[in-house]
């Protein structure tokens, strides 16, 4: 009987010997889980409504030195030079919008050996677009207080004259200082850390 | 993903002195090639393309053009279950500031440092996570991300035509696990157990492939040996995978929790436990582990090991029929078929040796029912009349 029992438990064990040495059936329940990622997939897609301008032209400039000429005298056609230094801070904003403030901006030159000066003082506000060489610019919003002195004389006007007004300038932006150029003058402008420094 | 290893290369690039794929002899079924083996058909290359645009959401500024910035992120996994379901490292597909956000960052840094619009680094690197919000195409809309999967030798850099695509399922951000759960959809993929708790000192192997960005046409995993508990080198493998000598994931290559960075940007890493895979996996709902072609997969190469190759074709046969990709299942099977044409079967000594037992057994019995049944027909015949049976003899006297 002892013998019988060895048999059966030997013959059981050779049974699952050889059902082991099948592979399984492979009936696994293949499940996908909905993402929730926070990002998308996507490929060829731009971005549109990106205003283009060099990333060196946006920010708050401070003005360093600008020389120009002007006609000074409503009677004299002269083109006359005039310098200054300071008084102006221009931010140019990302979204094309730009102002101005002037704060005791003096300008001065010299006719016939005649000192003269232009005192401003007030703001503007206006659209500009930008490349690599040029800045334009159309005022949207002038208000400025303008005194104008020729020896003892001396003149004041209100300047709130928008319509028409802009101007084209070629521009050299590199880091922290900006020179503008056109017909009459040359502006430098330096910048400031109040707007676009990180 | 219509590639095939090559003949042979398979084989990963082993940094030990060992080969993966059946060499012939030379597949000597040391620990680490067996662990390797069982690994590393499970073990995925990640390549994870960016696009996005960066967004002061003070001024609406926006950086990155038109075309915005481009980013690509590289790093390891393993399928944890047939499903598809992937584990890797979370700061790999992340877009915040535990993963890719940083590295956006820096490249607003460099444009407006040119710009002349960065103060110092440090104030800018603050000021672009206080303001700034990373997008894709639209403002508000999630960065543009795709995720490229690839087993076996890797195309790089990857693409639609090589790679499968997956989507993130969820992930714990670097500081505070830094795992991941992926999911690709196509098909049934060969998954590794997580063991739940190897103790310091386990031998293990690292299996990972390089964040290498150089082009490939086939990139390969290397193969480290080591020991658990500082006793391997996780180098620059994020998403590495620490397997143990039955090929059980028993680590992930993922962001130290110690912090630091590296020149390259990326975080430190180091050897994640397991219990951060598993939280994650369990967090997610996964049925993970392997299934019944990864049992097929391993006693197929149980079988090759053991020099019984017809058994062994029979498994990879099952294996390919569930996972046509298997790389390294055909391979082996391919050479099973050369080394048994080569050299036969083995001798299976040990079923050999179970039937013969089995049948000396059944022989035993038998006689010894024959022998118990002629003893007791012997016994029959020498029995003596009974009392009650009548006597046939002389009659009585008169």
């Amino acid at each position: 009987m002892v013998v019988a029992l060895v048999a059966s438990v030997a013959l059981a064990a050779s049974a699952q010997a050889r059902a082991k040495a099948s592979p399984e059936s492979v009936s696994d329940g293949l499940q996908t889980t909905s993402a929730t990622p926070a990002a998308e997939e996507s490929s060829d897609s731009s971005r549109s409504g990106i205003k283009s301008y060099p990333l060196c032209v946006v920010g708050s400039w401070k003005l360093q030195k600008d020389s120009f000429k002007i006609q000074f005298f409503s009677d004299v056609s002269t083109r006359i030079p005039f310098s200054s230094r300071g008084g102006i801070v221009m931010v140019l904003r990302p979204d094309g919008k730009g102002s101005a403030t002037y704060k005791n901006y003096v300008s001065t030159g010299t006719y016939q050996g005649v000192g003269l000066s232009t005192k401003i003082n007030g703001s503007e506000q206006f659209k500009w677009t930008a490349t690599d060489k040029t800045l334009d610019y159309k005022y949207t919003k002038v208000s400025r207080t303008i005194v104008a002195k020729f020896g003892s004389q001396s003149d004041t006007s209100t300047d709130h004259e928008t319509k028409e007004r802009g101007g084209y300038t070629t521009i050299k932006c590199t880091g922290n200082v900006m020179t503008e150029k056109y017909s009459d003058g040359t502006v430098t402008w330096v910048r400031t850390d109040e707007f676009g420094v990180y | 993903m219509s590639r095939r290893y090559g003949r042979l290369a398979g084989a990963a690039a082993v940094v030990v002195a060992t080969t993966l794929a059946p060499a012939g002899v030379a597949a000597a079924d040391t620990p680490t090639n067996h662990a390797a083996a069982v690994a590393q058909p499970s073990v995925v290359y990640i390549e994870v393309h960016w696009r996005g645009w960066v967004r002061d959401t003070k001024t609406g500024e926006v950086f990155g053009g038109r075309t915005g910035y481009e980013l690509t992120t590289r790093c390891s996994g393993f399928f944890a279950a047939p499903d598809g379901t992937i584990v890797a490292p979370a700061h790999c597909v992340d877009p915040g500031k535990d993963g890719v956000l940083p590295l956006f960052h820096a490249k607003v840094i460099d444009e407006l440092a040119a710009a002349g619009r960065i103060s110092t680094m440090d104030k800018g690197r603050k000021k672009l996570a206080a303001t700034t919000a990373l997008e894709g195409a639209k403002a508000k809309s999630p960065v543009i991300r795709d995720i490229f999967v690839q087993s076996g030798p890797a195309v790089v850099p990857a693409s639609a035509d090589d790679a499968m695509l997956a989507k993130v399922v969820s992930l714990t951000a670097r500081n505070a696990g830094d795992v991941a759960i992926l999911q690709v959809t196509e098909g049934r993929q060969p998954a590794l157990e997580v063991a739940s708790a190897p103790s310091a000192g386990t031998s293990v192997v690292l299996i990972g492939y390089p964040a290498s960005s150089r082009t490939s046409s086939a990139l390969l995993p290397s193969v480290t040996e080591g020991n658990l508990g500082g006793g391997i080198e996780v180098g620059e493998l994020s998403g590495g995978v620490v397997v143990d000598r039955q090929g059980r994931v028993v680590g992930l290559v993922g962001a130290s929790t110690e912090g630091g960075t590296t020149p390259a940007g990326g975080p430190k890493l180091a050897i994640l436990p397991t219990t951060a895979i598993t939280d994650q996996l369990d967090s997610a709902d996964v049925d993970a582990g392997p299934g019944a072609a990864d049992r097929n997969y391993r006693h197929g190469l149980d079988k090759f090991y053991d020099g019984y190759y017809s058994a062994a074709i029979k498994y990879f046969d099952a294996t390919i029929a569930a996972i046509p990709g298997h790389g390294l299942a055909n391979e082996f099977r391919a050479e099973a078929i050369d080394l048994r044409a080569k050299n036969g079967d083995a001798t299976d000594w040990t079923t050999i040796g179970m039937f013969t037992a089995a049948g000396l057994i059944v022989v035993a019995l038998l006689v010894w029912l024959v022998i118990g049944l002629l003893r007791r027909r012997r016994r029959d015949q020498e029995a003596p009349a009974r009392m009650d049976e009548p006597v046939v003899g002389e009659p009585s006297g008169v």
